[in-house]
């Protein structure tokens, strides 16, 4: 009776076992089913094919604007209207995490401009970003601006040879200058400042190649990749080459570099090559990508008109330099007050307006969707 | 103190009391009727077979429903067995040649109903023989359970030789289940059905020996043992040929390669809980023979052994089943479906086991439907599964076709799987990755490769993730981060079981307006 019973007994747990062996097939993975997209009959897209955006024929014609995208485009059509053309590109900043803003960025591209997004990483390591620890926010705005299917330029940790950001230079011989001696601890600069990382050009290498692999792995072909410098590689920086991730990695060179007073003058006929040329001789070592200036202004006073004009036909004379964004912007900063815009000296806008009626003038601004279309 | 209890009865007026016996006692003033043993009649009837067989006719179109809600592209399988396209080691070349004639007039998702046709009359067989051999209840169960697990639903949607073989084997079953009441006919008709079986498919061949065995069980139970073996010599034959069709053509081509711990895996994936239900009512089957409430059948009761060896006949293929698949030749990757065989043998103790969980006089209905629920539950999502297992090519071809141009040159991971779903597919303007490279990797391939890419040749090139090649994992890569003469345009995705798998579409960059 008794064994009989345990028989029984033992019966039925082998039975109940058996019956539990489907619980490790992959099919019934409950996680894995409902975070499963449904993908089966998607709708056909055409995708955007933006290889020709990449080497217009006609130049960029570009503003910056801080603030929302919303207000940017705003005072991108009042600028327009003040100057006498619409302006093709537009860039605003924004903090790494959040979301592509898919209906402002629609908005900018169905007004005649290419959204151009500066990503500024405030939070987070380059080592970090290079071993993985931000992909799920890589990925969300990737995906976000594949569906958005319009195309954007993109801008990754910009001014990254320079010390004043987080994301920028930042190792023991940035507290030296180029002559060997320290530097005032207020020099050193936002990247180092009270915080034992250290940030090299590998890092902001490895960051960028992971960030660009994420977009390629999910497919987003719709960004132009702009690797942004600046133009202030200060003393006892390493080379520029050493923080380029590689022409696979690269569509545009946007370089940062401001115009700024100098008491009392008038014009500066060599302004243009004094700012850019040395940074562009540089960059032409190691590689042949098309330049974008992709932030600039003036905060001259006297010589803002003749800036202008210096800029519109530096710009025109070099093929390879695709255009410029102008950062129209009163920046107030710890009090001091710096004023880049154009529209805040009417000689300067004078200027721009007399330029862009020009022959040469005619070069500038085109509308993106309609040479795509085309 | 004392309690009396007295009953009032009165006297029906036409009896009047004899005197004598008058007591306390008094007869009760009604009649108890002799009862019979049950209260409805035990043998079959025409109304209970007409009701049942309508039960039948929903489960089968249940069955339909969930066949045909899997939906995917043309499975390689599917088409490498065409003869036409390929060597086809499953079975003679029966079943590749009479596919290519039908597919010429039906297509693909015409041969993919005629299976689903197969396996619904294997049901419908299987129904049958476990009614004749159980009844209507175990019948139906039998059906049921057979009809929701992934074997059968796979089987049923994809236009192999699997299907039509797992229905002639319920045929051989089924005339064998004929038999039982006396004619001898249906146990050498079976002959022939069960050799088409292993001509059809050589896998078929393991579980031949059940059947012969049924056939001993069944002959035996109602004339003598020497009787049955003469009876079910036919089927020894057949079994014989089986075995020498298997052995000349069987041994032909290795079995897929899937691992002893992935067969054992899947199976008990598969088949475990199914096996469990079926142990579970072979096990009470074993201890009592009597099914239902009917008190005493119109056979007498078969002895213990029986009883084994009938639970034997239909749950060992089930318990053998990866055994048998490790010598069964398949064609590609899907392999699980191949369980559809045991499947169907098992069903009928499947159906005891249920009918055992829910009872006489349906006292454990919530058990039954417990196990009933769960054996769905697991059909439908492994079979959705497993018939996601290679790409949807609907979403890749119709991007596709609003970007490939006439007049260009294309570069594809295997450009027919998608091109047979585009609109316009013009087969000489697409190039397959493999044919590019005609050396090995190592050994100059690579080169071959980077050279491709470098001359520019192709406007576009898509490149099927996860890869199914050494070459295109090399491309990929070169794609990625080597030569740099292609950026990436999108990505279309397709489902992979639960996961994704992406078609990625490379354009070449333009040429710099070099200044």
């Amino acid at each position: 009776m008794t064994l009989s019973r345990r028989l029984r007994a033992a019966a039925v747990v082998m039975t109940a076992a058996l019956a539990l062996t489907a619980c490790g097939d992959p099919a019934l993975d409950r996680d894995a089913y409902h975070s499963a997209q449904n993908i089966d009959d998607l709708a056909p897209v055409k995708p955007v094919d933006l290889r020709k955006l990449i080497w217009p024929e006609k130049d960029y014609l570009g503003l910056a604007y801080d603030g929302t995208i919303e207000s940017g485009l705003q005072r991108r059509d009042e600028f327009g209207e003040l100057v006498g053309r619409p302006h093709n590109l537009l860039k605003y900043f924004e903090e790494f995490g959040g979301l592509f803003k898919v209906k402002e960025n629609k908005k900018i591209w169905e007004s005649g401009a290419l959204p151009f997004a500066d990503v500024e990483p405030y939070e987070g390591t380059l080592k970090e970003f290079a071993e993985g620890k931000y992909d799920r926010d890589i990925e969300s705005y990737a995906t976000a601006v594949k569906n958005s299917n319009i195309p954007i330029a993109y801008s990754w940790g910009h001014e990254m040879n320079g010390w004043w950001y987080p994301w920028g230079y930042c190792s023991k011989s940035g507290e030296f200058k180029g002559n060997g001696t320290k530097k005032d601890p207020e020099d050193i600069g936002d990247a180092c400042k009270g915080e034992s990382k250290e940030n090299t050009p590998e890092d902001f290498v490895a960051a960028w190649k992971h960030i660009h692999d994420v977009f390629t792995r999910l497919g987003v072909g719709n960004v132009i990749w702009v690797w942004s410098p600046n133009t202030a590689q200060g003393d006892g920086m390493p080379a520029l080459k050493e923080f380029y991730p590689g022409d696979e990695y690269v569509d545009w060179i946007g370089i940062s570099g401001y115009m700024y007073e100098t008491k009392g003058e008038r014009d500066n006929p060599a302004i243009f090559k004094d700012l850019w040329g040395d940074i562009y001789q540089e960059t032409r070592t190691f590689t042949r990508k098309p330049f974008v200036i992709a932030e600039t202004g003036s905060t001259a006073s006297l010589r803002r008109p003749n800036d202008v004009r210096r800029l519109f036909n530096g710009t025109h004379k070099y093929r390879d330099i695709l255009g410029f964004v102008w950062f129209e912007v009163k920046k107030v900063e710890f009090g001091n007050e710096t004023d880049f815009r154009v529209a805040a000296n009417p000689k300067a806008v004078q200027a721009y307006r007399k330029f862009l009626k020009s022959k040469r003038g005619q070069m500038f601004g085109f509308d993106p969707k309609q040479l795509i279309d085309e | 103190m004392t309690t009396e209890t007295r009953h009032e009865v009165r006297p029906r007026g036409d009896q009047t009391e004899p005197k004598k016996y008058r007591s306390n006692v008094r007869p009760a003033p009604y009649r108890i009727p002799a009862a019979p043993p049950i209260a409805w009649a035990p043998g079959n009837s025409k109304r209970r077979a007409w009701l049942s067989r309508f039960v039948l006719s929903g489960l089968l179109v249940m069955q339909a429903i969930l066949t045909l809600r899997l939906r995917n592209s043309v499975y390689p399988g599917e088409t490498s067995i065409l003869p036409s396209n390929g060597d086809f080691h499953g079975g003679t070349g029966l079943y590749p040649a009479l596919s290519e004639s039908l597919q010429a007039g039906l297509g693909v998702q015409g041969m993919r109903f005629l299976s689903l046709v197969f396996m619904i009359c294997a049901t419908g067989l299987l129904y049958s023989w476990s009614t004749r051999l159980f009844n209507e209840r175990v019948g139906l169960a039998a059906a049921g359970a057979h009809s929701v697990i992934a074997p059968t639903l796979v089987a049923g949607a994809l236009a192999t030789e699997d299907a039509l073989a797992i229905f002639l084997l319920a045929g051989t079953v089924w005339l064998v289940a004929l038999s039982r009441t006396g004619p001898v006919w249906p146990l050498f008709a079976a002959v022939p059905v069960a050799v088409l079986a292993v001509v059809v498919k050589f896998g078929s061949v393991f579980y031949l020996p059940f059947i012969v065995l049924l056939a001993l069980l069944v002959t035996a139970r109602h004339t003598s043992v020497g009787q049955a073996v003469l009876r079910s010599s036919g089927l020894v034959v057949a079994l014989l040929v089986g075995v020498g069709l298997f052995a000349t053509g069987g041994s032909d081509g290795a079995p897929a390669a899937v691992g002893f711990g992935d067969l054992f895996s899947g199976w008990a994936h598969w088949l475990g809980a199914y096996l469990a239900v079926g142990l579970f009512g072979a096990g009470f089957y074993v201890w009592k023979a009597r099914m239902g409430e009917v008190p005493v059948g119109a056979d007498p009761e078969p002895g213990r052994g029986w009883r084994v060896a009938l639970s034997a006949a239909f749950l060992l293929p089930v318990v053998l089943a990866p055994v048998f698949l490790a010598f069964t030749t398949f064609e590609g990757s899907l392999w699980r479906l191949q369980f559809g065989f045991a499947g169907l043998f098992g069903a009928t103790m499947v159906g005891v086991g249920l009918v055992r969980m829910i009872g006489r006089h349906f006292r454990f209905p919530q058990v039954g439907i417990i196990a009933a629920v769960g054996l769905l539950a697991l059909g439908m999502a492994q079979s959705e599964y497993e018939y996601t297992l290679w790409p949807n090519y609907d979403n890749i071809a119709k991007v596709l076709d609003q970007s490939v141009e006439p007049s260009k040159r294309y570069l594809g991971s295997a450009p027919e799987t998608f091109g047979t779903y585009m609109e316009e597919f013009r087969t000489a303007q697409w190039t397959a990755t493999d044919k590019i490279v005609t050396k090995d990797l190592e050994r100059g391939g690579l080169a071959e490769l980077k050279a491709v890419l470098r001359k520019r040749t192709y406007e576009m090139i898509v490149v099927q993730i996860p890869t199914v090649s050494p070459t295109d994992e090399a491309l990929l890569e070169q794609l990625r981060a080597g030569t740099g003469d292609y950026r990436v345009l999108t990505g279309v995705p397709f489902r992979l079981g639960w996961t994704e798998g992406t078609h990625q579409i490379w354009v070449k960059n333009l040429r710099p307006a070099v200044p």
